[in-house]
């Protein structure tokens, strides 16, 4: 599903962000992404998002090479990836509804069918009956929950979450993790950076840890 | 509301500019029906003569009618409303010479055409004088055809203050809904998918301003046609300001809607284009 092949990035007159990276995920899979603040995951997700292309090395993103997508191309390569991230990106001036409809509106779907899957994406994280609620009336594990179901709305075949429980309390962090596993088993490729060691060892995913732009460990 | 009152305001100055000149038009296009020359004869030439030579510019097929104004009657007449009546009286001879009047034919409306038509006159040894009625006239629209080419270069300059008016108004909508851009960015939303809504408030700022324009324009046509009218009358003319013609009202708006959407696309497209890699 996701291939990295000996990428480099490196930022214009700064250090090398990344160094050689290879790695894989297959379809279906779920890995954690870990090392320390600087360590290179913000720029190992922003390859994967297409919100920086690789300086050398091939990205592929379910057999596509993102890094060498066109510009009027990349906006259908993001719709194969659902991300989440740990401040949210939330519309605040937008209900719950609208905030979870807004890929499937992108994506140019009918009002009907809208309605339909962004139920079905509020009924997945439990937050059915919030949907004319404002993001900001709602707690921090709530509002997280509205930008998974935002994520998982147009049924991305891969889920990116950045850090996803970096500002909730040990209980809701597991919540959101089992959410992950749930998508998961069904066949949903899952990639969460994260440095909560304890939970991730908890959990016996297959790791990922970067060190200064190095992948150190690639198994789990 | 802030930018479609001074894209309005901005607009009304040329429009208006330009509905005065068509009403300046319009009032010389009032006396210029035709473009009169009038022939005047030596006094030695008798009626005879000018009537023969009235018949035979009749049938010149450059001119369309020649009326002939005997010198009696001329006399008459400016005897009965000059009020010098007396003073005539007291004249042994007729002053007057007997005048030909006559009209081109309309394809004749240009200067060089009715220059020559002048200098083939002249040569003529009856005609002592020609002299071409409505000279003042075409001065006159030289003149509004200089104010013209003004109008439009105001137009121009004017047209591209209403495009910074507008990218300034976008560039700061765009600044207020740059996290709402960046999550749209995110979840995969197209270039135009994003640009839509500023092109639309591009449209609109455009619209409103041109139909503002417009309501300005003949507003004040509005309040000042009463003492335009009042001053007309003093000349015994039935003059009327003319409003803003229905036609020139859409062609504004749309001037006006075009230069809302380019403004509007400019900022929001190099925004992106800067975001993108």
């Amino acid at each position: 599903m996701l291939q990295f092949l000996n990428v480099s990035k490196r930022y214009p007159g700064g250090a090398d962000a990344l160094k050689n990276v290879s790695f894989e995920l297959q379809k279906g899979e779920m890995a954690f992404l870990t090392g320390h603040s600087g360590a290179g995951k913000s720029t190992l997700l922003k390859l994967i998002a297409i919100l920086e292309r690789s300086t050398q090395g091939q990205v592929m993103l379910d057999k596509q090479n993102i890094g060498r997508l066109s510009k009027r191309n990349v906006p259908y390569a993001r719709r194969k990836i659902g991300m989440i991230f740990q401040d949210h990106r939330l519309l605040h001036d937008r209900t719950v509804f609208d905030n979870v409809a807004l890929p499937l509106i992108i994506a140019g779907l009918d009002r009907h069918e809208i309605q339909r899957r962004v139920r079905a994406a509020l009924d997945k994280v439990n937050l059915l009956g919030k949907e004319q609620r404002y993001p900001i009336t709602l707690s921090g594990g709530e509002q997280q929950r509205i930008g998974i179901a935002r994520a998982v709305v147009n049924r991305p075949p891969m889920i990116l979450a950045d850090e996803p429980t970096g500002n909730l309390d040990p209980a809701l962090s597991e919540e959101i993790m089992q959410l992950f596993e749930q998508f998961n088993q069904v066949g949903v490729t899952v990639l969460v950076a994260s440095h909560d060691i304890a939970l991730i060892q908890r959990m016996g995913y297959r790791t990922l840890q970067l060190s200064k732009g190095e992948m150190v460990n690639n198994h789990g | 509301m802030m930018t479609v009152s001074v894209i309005a305001i901005t607009l009304s100055l040329p429009s208006g500019l330009l509905v005065s000149i068509n009403n300046f038009k319009s009032l010389s296009g009032q006396v210029d029906l035709n473009n009169n020359i009038s022939l005047f004869l030596n006094q030695s030439v008798s009626l005879e003569q000018a009537t023969q030579l009235n018949n035979s510019l009749n049938n010149n097929e450059n001119i369309m009618q020649a009326v002939l104004i005997d010198k009696k009657a001329a006399l008459d007449e400016f005897r009965q409303y000059s009020g010098f009546g007396s003073a005539i009286n007291a004249l042994d001879t007729n002053p007057l010479p007997h005048v030909i009047q006559i009209s081109p034919i309309a394809s004749f409306n240009n200067q060089a055409a009715l220059n020559s038509l002048v200098t083939e006159l002249k040569q003529h040894n009856d005609i002592e004088l020609v002299q071409m009625d409505m000279g003042w006239l075409d001065r006159l629209n030289g003149i509004l055809n200089i104010a013209q080419r003004g109008v439009s270069i105001i137009t121009i300059l004017l047209g591209v203050a209403v495009l910074l008016i507008v990218s300034n108004t976008i560039r700061l909508e765009l600044q207020n809904r740059r996290a709402e851009i960046d999550i749209t960015r995110l979840v995969g939303a197209t270039r135009s998918f994003i640009m839509r809504p500023f092109i639309y408030s591009g449209f609109w700022y455009g619209f409103l301003g041109g139909v503002f324009a417009c309501i300005l324009v003949n507003l004040a046509i509005w309040l000042i046609d009463g003492p335009t009218s009042s001053l007309a009358n003093l000349y015994n003319s039935t003059f009327n300001l003319a409003f803003m013609p229905f036609s020139h009202a859409i062609l504004w708006i749309l001037f006006s809607i075009f230069l809302g959407i380019s403004g509007s696309w400019i900022v929001v497209s190099r925004y992106l284009t800067e975001l993108e890699n």
